[in-house]
């Protein structure tokens, strides 16, 4: 039988609600109480147990106490098994870092989460992507890809799970924005890690044509295919992410997944670089590329989730100097939108528009429009 | 509530509960019996066995079931009833397929033994009928898309297109080029076998992603394309029904880079008479008999698809083509200096192309124009109503109107009532229908395709769409009706678990006793 | 010209009131609004010249009877041709099966509303791999050259190598479909022949193993007719170079002779217009392709593969695709390939014959058609001026060798044809070592008298 655990951020969302961005932080919280801000999150996440409640599933429930869970799930008719948590604290960021870990502790099968952004974040820290998670969308903030679409449709998927039918497993960035930049008005994103998301494999319906691939064997057909165009005398700038690593990985080297790494003649020289770094390797060489990734769900290509190339750096850099590695899963998920650069100059927000010829898997890629 | 769907009709579907052939063994029972040879031969001869090197004996016999022949008739039979065949329905649900009607006379053509009883070395004179049938048919489509000259090799749109890339490589090769040119370039929403054909041999392939309107840019393709282009491979109108209006700058910029266009013209019903492959400067293209030519899709093949080139690729073709004489015979003709050789054994899957003959000549170019008409009338008549629908809506502002086509979306009513298109396909089972979603990858989310071809009447159109209404208004009700569907099909929901896992899947009897025992 | 009002039966909304109500629907004046997308210089402004339409379906029946009655088919001429299809008996259910509305004009529907559709692919693939001795056999692709082609190209991402040898014993057609296939990713090295058996040259052979192939492909029965009886000492050589081997067999003699499986190979091919299909001068085909049940091998096929399933009622079976994402042993893409539309009514159709046939008939065929040519070698053996070629066991197929009489195949023919018969055929257009052989093929369907007759006349015609 699975064990499916839940921790609800129960204030989530409710910045959202009277227009402060996120909900983050206890001063924040504060102000959207006075504000006239009432709790969703537990109230949303009821429709995703119902889901999964019609379908008279055999599992195993493992919440935690009051808000965090128990409430939402006792009144849709469950009777749950709960966690042991310190009651006594209020509950903060810490509270769902700690439920998360010991959820991994108890074996679940897949934790379900309800909240935003500042929500996901908690709970990579906890787990990084050791366990399936799925995030139900309750925030205010929901710009990770590690959400289902809406609450109930994390529902679907959590029955799925359950019936082990249909699921397969893609990597889920987890992005928030600095919320206190964010009020200010400046945007400023970073990433935070990946998620381990289960979804609904599309049914294919079966006929005509080839086949969809995994992600994960994309993701080693673009390796193979970069790899081939590689050149021993130029320094390469290996952006953050999961597909950007398996190049990394192509080499057996080790790479880092959020920082940016560089590679010559088939060695890692240096893991997880900032900018000063990568400035005074591009000074001793004669040829410098970059080798990126778009975020999920997003498209941004520059300015989320790798500052790491800053606008002084990219002025330097061509677009001819890019290679913009993607599965076609993740382009896919863009649904025509273009990519997006924003790295806070135009100048080189301009400079870096245009098609890209986005590499997509051995020998193939993808003609695709970056805008700014 | 029921009087609101008038149109529908009280379905079920035969279920026969038939046992897989292989339980109906019954030892000793005989479906034919294979003539012993004469006595003289066996008397001259022996039991012949004995001449064969005992290490190439089978030991035992195949291990096939032993059914009397009215069981085996009546197994098919049945099996044929739990199909649901295009005769059946109103089968514009399989979208890019082009399901028509496919006259029954065609049928009597190809039972006839001067068509189904030639050898294929057999002397040429003696096949004339079949030869001229051939030639004739490369005039026809000479008249069709303005090309110069055809062969009827490929096997299926998939094979042609193989054909294609196999000239293309041959082209730049001839020219010194192929070491060069290693690059196809086609559009997203075009068939995806342009991109797989074309990697089989060795080509990299380059795929333009569609902008917001719907269509591929003409600056997209800019940007692609240099000395290493071999060619282009498009579908136009796209898989999407939209009409590429700048088709002729795309040829354009792909020829000043060196390389050759292929036009994939799969999608031909709407465009018949309309417009032509040379015309928008291609030179080459090839259509699928078994869809616009209305030969019978048979469960799955057999497909034929044509392949015409312009002069200067006249003799790039694969070979045979077939010639006239002056004495106004037909002959074979190998005679093609730069030719790709054979891709398919013998000439071409002649009962396909035969049918396909018989329906050219039934309609005549005013007929073949007149089907174009009207598959893009009852196509937008469905845009018009389908798009009216709770939760299906048509992607993409480019094409007012779509051409034979539209890919739709259930996206709205997914979100709205997790109902999405594969439960609406299974649920339009229940009213004796089919819907197909789309080619991978689904850029549009939760598509379907519909092609209503010019053959159904508008009352059938209503019934299928009043079908697509009910399965919205239960959606959004009832979802549980559509999620559990089928309900009045043949068999009810299976269990995929065992397709995927080797140490379960059963691709034969055998092998499903071996696993799974009893 | 087309009259305003004339309606053709297949198309009824041509109907002008009709036409009228859906153009209002839709909201536009007439039809060619709704071409407004394709610009004027697009537009094809003039008429396909195209002969005038039958539209009486009497007049298209006698149209096309008129043209097809210009053949001369199997049943008029006594044919002795072979060489990848030949003419064998087709059962009366076959053709009532394969007329059927349902298969004929089905398509891709669900495991649902197309379950018997699913059903009987599946049982083809089932009687198939009963005949092949393998369990996993493919739903048919165009033809055997095709069948062979993919063979071949799996061995390559199987082995992740990229030289195949290839028996110079089959068809040149063939051959030049799989070079056409294979160019570019793979090197082709041909096989000899040994002269004086038609089998295949040992030595050669072994001078062209090494480490680097990825198998090798022959026939059996060879091209020209030949059992292959070194299939287990091949298959052990190849192995022994950690490459695969690969059969292509007409299935109708394995009622008799061993499938590849039972001497070493690792995978199957061949054609099955022979088991219940008819000539179509050539274009009814269906290439199989079969092997072990073993992950790595099914994961390279790239045609469908039907299961077996239960469903959510008891007792009730369902079909479905097996292994649909077929990918995750293909990391290197080079060999990748295309699945479509192919062959499913002819492999529907041999179902049905297999299903007839049962192992009796099966055997009793393969039997016959032994006879039938061991009659023939020896009714012909004994005509001045004719050889029979090689003295290696035949199946169906026997090479004639005419060098004697000084005579060409092609005047042989023309002779023959004089008296209805279909000669063998040419061996010089596909062989050059074999001027003036032809390769004569005798099934079921050619009666004792009519081999009888084929001797006389040839006695006649060499005679001369």
């Amino acid at each position: 039988m699975k064990t499916i655990g839940l921790i609800i951020n129960p204030i989530a969302g409710m910045g959202g609600a009277v227009g402060l961005k996120g909900t983050d932080g206890v001063d924040t919280l504060k102000k959207a109480i006075q504000l006239g801000a009432v709790p969703t999150s537990g109230e949303k996440t009821k429709s995703t147990l119902r889901e999964i409640l019609d379908k008279s599933l055999e599992f195993r429930l493992l919440t935690c106490a009051g808000t965090m869970g128990e409430e939402a799930v006792r009144e849709v008719g469950i009777d749950p098994e709960l966690i042991e948590m310190d009651s006594s604290n209020k509950i903060s960021a810490q509270t769902s870092i700690d439920a998360a870990k010991q959820m991994m502790k108890k074996k679940v099968d897949l934790l379900l989460f309800a909240g935003g952004d500042g929500t996901a974040r908690n709970i990579v820290e906890a787990v990084g992507n050791e366990i399936p998670v799925l995030g139900i969308p309750t925030g205010v903030k929901i710009q990770s890809s590690a959400f289902s679409i809406n609450p109930r449709s994390a529902g679907r998927i959590c029955t799925a799970f359950i019936n082990n039918n249909k699921i397969e497993f893609r990597e889920g960035e987890v992005i928030d924005l600095d919320e206190d930049q964010y009020r200010k008005g400046n945007i400023s994103t970073r990433l935070f890690g990946y998620l381990k998301i289960p979804f609904l494999k599309e049914h294919v319906q079966r006929l005509k044509s080839g086949t969809p691939k995994t992600e994960k064997y994309t993701q080693e057909a673009i390796a193979n295919d970069l790899a081939e165009r590689m050149s021993d005398d130029t320094f390469y700038l290996v952006g953050p992410g999961s597909t950007t690593k398996a190049l990394v990985d192509h080499f057996g080297l080790q790479g880092s997944l959020l920082g940016v790494d560089v590679i010559t003649s088939k060695k890692v020289i240096a893991n997880d670089v900032n900018y000063c770094q990568i400035l005074k390797l591009i000074e001793s060489s004669n040829r410098v590329e970059l080798i990126i990734t778009p975020i999920g769900g997003q498209g941004f290509i520059f300015g989320r989730g790798n500052q790491q190339f800053t606008p002084e750096l990219l002025s330097n850099i061509n677009k001819d100097q890019i290679h913009i590695l993607s599965t076609i899963q993740k382009l896919t998920s863009l649904r025509g939108q273009p990519f997006l650069i924003d790295t806070g100059n135009e100048v080189v927000n301009t400079k870096l528009s245009g098609y890209y010829r986005v590499t997509t898997g051995y020998h193939q890629s993808t003609v695709y429009k970056a805008i700014c | 509530m029921e009087n609101k769907y008038n149109r529908l009709r009280n379905f079920h579907q035969a279920k026969w509960d038939e046992e897989v052939i292989f339980q109906l063994h019954n030892p000793g029972e005989k479906g034919i019996i294979v003539p012993e040879v004469e006595k003289e031969i066996q008397n001259e001869i022996g039991d012949g066995i004995s001449e064969i090197p005992a290490s190439m004996l089978r030991s035992e016999k195949p291990n096939l079931p032993e059914v009397g022949q009215m069981r085996v008739l009546k197994h098919f039979l049945r099996l044929s009833q739990q199909t649901l065949g295009a005769d059946f329905n109103v089968d514009i649900g399989q979208g890019t397929c082009t399901v028509k009607y496919n006259p029954k006379i065609n049928e009597s053509f190809v039972r006839n033994p001067n068509e189904s009883e030639l050898h294929p070395m057999q002397d040429q004179s003696t096949c004339q009928g079949t030869l001229q049938i051939l030639h004739e048919m490369g005039e026809f489509f000479k008249e069709i898309s303005g090309m110069d000259r055809f062969s009827f090799q490929p096997s299926s749109g998939s094979h042609a297109i193989l054909n294609m890339a196999s000239i293309i490589r041959k082209f730049h090769e001839v020219n010194g080029e192929d070491g060069q040119r290693d690059e196809i370039i086609t559009t997203i929403f075009s068939h995806p076998s342009d991109a797989a054909a074309a990697a089989v041999l060795g080509y990299k392939i380059i795929t333009i992603h569609q902008e917001e309107d719907g269509l591929p840019s003409a600056e997209a393709l800019r940007s692609v394309v240099s000395e290493r282009t071999a060619g282009l491979f498009i579908t136009n109108p796209e898989d999407t029904g939209i009409y590429n209006p700048n088709i002729i700058e795309f040829t354009k910029i792909v020829h000043d880079a060196g390389g050759l266009c292929g036009y994939d013209q799969a999608n031909a019903n709407g465009i018949l008479g309309i417009t032509r492959a040379k015309d928008a400067g291609f030179d080459m293209c090839f259509f699928n008999l078994h869809k616009t030519f209305s030969g019978p899709h048979g469960s799955g093949g057999p497909a034929a698809g044509v392949i015409g080139v312009t002069d200067r690729l006249k003799d790039f073709l694969a070979v045979p083509i077939v010639g006239k004489k002056e004495d106004g015979s037909f002959y074979l003709d190998y005679d093609l200096p730069n030719s790709i050789g054979k891709t398919r054994q013998f000439y071409g899957p002649i009962p396909v192309i035969v049918r396909a003959y018989a329906w050219i000549r039934s309609l005549g170019a005013e007929g073949l124009e007149e089907v174009a008409n009207i598959a893009v009338l009852n196509n937008n008549y469905l845009l018009h109503k389908i798009t009216k629908i709770r939760g299906a809506a048509s992607p993409f502002p480019a094409g007012k109107h779509r051409i034979e086509q539209v890919r739709y979306t259930w996206d709205k009513m997914f979100k709205e009532t997790g109902v999405g298109t594969y439960d609406v396909t299974l649920r339009l089972a229940d009213f004796g229908f089919h819907m197909w979603s789309s080619h991978h990858p689904f850029i549009v989310p939760e598509p379907f395709t519909i092609e209503p071809t010019e053959s159904y009447s508008k009352e059938e159109l209503d019934e299928y769409i009043e079908a697509l209404q009910r399965i919205s208004d239960e959606a959004y009700s009832n979802p549980e009706i559509v999620k559990t569907a089928p309900h009045n099909s043949v068999i009810h929901k299976i269990d995929h678990s065992v397709s995927d896992d080797p140490k379960k899947w059963a691709i034969s009897w055998r092998s499903y006793l071996k696993k799974h025992g009893n | 010209m087309k009259s305003e009002n004339f309606v053709h039966p297949y198309i009824p909304n041509s109907v002008p009131e009709v036409k009228a109500k859906m153009l209002e629907e839709i909201g536009v004046e007439n039809i060619e609004e709704l071409y407004s997308d394709i610009p004027d210089q697009l537009r094809f402004k003039g008429k396909m010249k195209l002969p005038k339409a039958l539209t009486s379906e009497l007049a298209l029946k006698q149209h096309m009877e008129k043209i097809l009655s210009k053949n001369k088919s199997v049943n008029e001429y006594d044919s002795f041709l072979g060489g990848g299809v030949a003419n064998h008996f087709v059962p009366a259910i076959c053709d009532e099966v394969n007329g059927r509305s349902e298969f004929l004009t089905a398509y891709a529907g669900e495991p649902y509303e197309d379950h018997g559709r699913f059903q009987a692919l599946y049982e083809y693939q089932s009687l198939m791999s009963e005949m092949l001795d393998f369990d996993v056999v493919n739903v048919p692709t165009y033809d055997w050259a095709q069948a062979a082609a993919t063979s071949i190209r799996m061995a390559q991402r199987i082995t992740k190598k990229d030289e195949i040898l290839i028996s110079e014993l089959i068809g040149p057609d063939k051959l030049s479909a799989i070079y056409n296939y294979c160019q570019k990713s793979m090197k082709i090295t041909l096989v000899k022949h040994d002269e004086v058996t038609g089998l295949l040259d040992m030595k050669d052979l072994k001078s062209k193993l090494h480490k680097d192939l990825a198998g090798i492909y022959f026939e059996n029965p060879s091209y020209i007719g030949i059992i292959e009886n070194q299939g287990k000492e091949i298959s052990d050589l190849i192995h022994e170079s950690e490459g695969l081997s690969i059969v292509g067999a007409d299935p109708i003699s394995l009622g008799i002779l061993k499938p590849p499986s039972q001497y070493g190979a690792d995978i199957a091919c061949g054609d099955i217009q022979t088991l219940g299909n008819h000539l179509h001068y050539g274009g009814c085909l269906g290439g199989f392709i079969s092997s072990r049940d073993e992950e790595k091998i099914v994961m390279e096929y790239p045609s469908r593969l039907f299961g077996i399933t239960k469903t959510e009622v008891e007792g009730e079976w369902g079909f479905d695709d097996v292994a649909y994402d077929r990918t995750s042993f293909g990391v290197r893409e080079k060999g990748k390939e295309f699945v479509g539309t192919a062959n499913a009514l002819y492999a529907i159709t041999s179902a049905v014959y297999l299903s007839l046939m049962g192992p009796d008939g099966m055997h009793d065929i393969g039997r016959h058609l032994t006879q039938k040519s061991l009659y023939a070698k020896k009714i012909l053996g004994k005509i001045q001026g004719l050889k029979i070629k090689f003295d290696t066991a035949s199946f169906k197929e026997i090479v004639l060798d005419f060098n004697e009489s000084g005579k060409t195949v092609q005047e042989i023919n023309k002779a023959l044809l004089n008296h209805n018969i279909f000669g063998g055929i040419d061996l010089l257009e596909k062989f050059s070592w074999l001027q003036n052989c032809a390769l004569f093929c005798f099934t079921e369907m050619n009666s004792k008298e009519q081999i009888d007759h084929l001797a006389s006349v040839l006695t006649e015609v060499l005679a001369n």
